[in-house]
């Protein structure tokens, strides 16, 4: 399967179970693959496409998603120092950063935008976000493997 | 160069522009497609797959079709006075506004919407613009905050951003309705101590923040609480719509302006 297909498909699946959990983002573990199997230019891409697409499906100003990535990248960046870029814990904690990085970002973003959220719900949307991460990284990273030619083995 | 970016998109507006015009749209082409293909895939499997059992259910029905014969004699006067009632009670809508209807496809999705919002499958293309009012019969649902072309995200009253100036249908004491969440009652403040506000009454739009007609019903009154250190009155509601099961809505849009006359008649002007 060609690597456009599969995403493409991906992002269709990603918006439908988007829309059946909400405020959890499904997408960002499959950049992290994209990270993993060094799909640099697939990455570029990727994350442009869907920083523009959770933008517009989101409901707070421009700008969260440009930092919700980046603190994503800089993480992944970072965090290769100490761990094998494919190891389980890794991806772990990946997850546990990425709920906590929800939880703050959501919470200072409203706060820039004088906007005013539920911190109980952002809660349960961070520990989702924590929890789902790493069984999403895990099922998106072995269908990628399988399906899309010379994408590396783990 | 992110603040740069930012402040020039708040001051502007161009990339949430963009992203409503493309990711917006893009979930909306995902989203009802799939919803097409739900309600044909559970119509078929009620008229044709579902049969399990479907004689002895067919022995039941013929007994219950019996007792219904007679019940259906009594219950048709009935239908009939609820049908007239139904013709009285048809939403009409306000003077210089009219309506049209969307469905709902989707609640809040993705990492950046923290507010309690709705897409619906109406957008640019059919008139819908930033603050058109959205509401069912029984009552206002919220107003479009961002709108793409053939979809838009709605800011529900619920959300605790959404703030509606309201006044009372019995005692007209005004106050502005506040959200506290989905699943929390709704909060009236700026209620005065001495404002005669009564628990049930009915909260109407007042029309002073110019984004929604004055007079549709939006909460009912459950409890008012006077505080010893407040001057304004404690007031909770309950929204008159179900905010959860929302399937289909209804958009207010403003009639366009009639066009003066071109040879220097004079223009009648409303209420003089």
């Amino acid at each position: 399967m060609q690597p456009m297909v599969f995403w493409l498909i991906y992002t269709a699946l990603g918006i439908w179970a988007q829309r059946l959990i909400p405020g959890v983002d499904i997408f960002a573990p499959a950049l992290v693959v994209c990270l993993q199997l060094r799909r640099v230019t697939q990455f570029f891409w990727l994350a442009l496409a869907w920083i523009i697409l959770q933008e517009g499906m989101g409901n707070l100003p421009f700008g969260n998603l440009l930092l919700w990535y980046g603190g994503l990248v800089l993480f992944f960046v970072v965090g290769r120092w100490l761990f094998e870029s494919r190891n389980l814990i890794f991806v772990f904690i990946i997850g546990i950063f990425m709920g906590s990085w929800h939880y703050l970002l959501t919470q200072l973003m409203a706060d820039l935008q004088n906007l005013e959220v539920l911190r109980g719900q952002l809660l349960v949307e961070s520990f989702y976000q924590a929890v789902l991460f790493p069984l999403v990284w895990a099922v998106t990273f072995n269908i990628y493997k399988r399906r899309v030619p010379d994408a590396g083995t783990i | 160069m992110y603040l740069s970016l930012y402040t020039w998109n708040a001051r502007t507006g161009v990339l949430d522009g963009l992203a409503s015009r493309t990711g917006l749209e893009f979930v909306g082409w995902v989203i009802k497609p799939g919803r097409w293909v739900a309600d044909q895939a559970t119509t078929t499997w009620n008229r044709y797959l579902y049969l399990v059992g479907l004689r002895q259910e067919n022995d039941l029905l013929r007994e219950r079709l019996d007792t219904l014969t007679l019940e259906l004699a009594s219950k048709r006067e009935l239908a009939t006075e609820a049908l007239r009632l139904r013709t009285l009670l048809d939403f009409p809508a306000p003077p210089g506004w009219t309506y049209s209807g969307a469905r709902v496809i989707a609640q809040r999705m993705g990492p950046n919407s923290a507010l309690e919002t709705i897409v619906i499958d109406k957008g640019a293309l059919a008139s819908v613009v930033v603050n058109t009012p959205v509401i069912t019969p029984a009552g206002v649902v919220g107003r479009v905050l961002r709108n793409g072309l053939t979809a838009s995200n709605v800011l529900l009253l619920t959300d605790q951003n959404s703030k509606i100036p309201v006044l009372g249908r019995n005692h007209r004491s005004t106050g502005i309705l506040t959200g506290a969440g989905a699943d929390n009652l709704l909060e009236v403040r700026y209620v005065p101590l001495n404002a005669p506000i009564d628990v049930g009454e009915t909260l109407l739009t007042s029309g002073l923040a110019e984004i929604y007609p004055k007079g549709l019903p939006l909460a009912r009154v459950t409890a008012i609480e006077r505080s010893e250190i407040s001057l304004f009155l404690t007031v909770r509601a309950e929204p008159l719509v179900s905010l959860r099961d929302l399937e289909e809505v209804l958009l207010l849009h403003t009639q366009p302006a009639r066009t003066p006359p071109m040879d220097g008649a004079p223009v009648a002007v409303p209420g003089s």
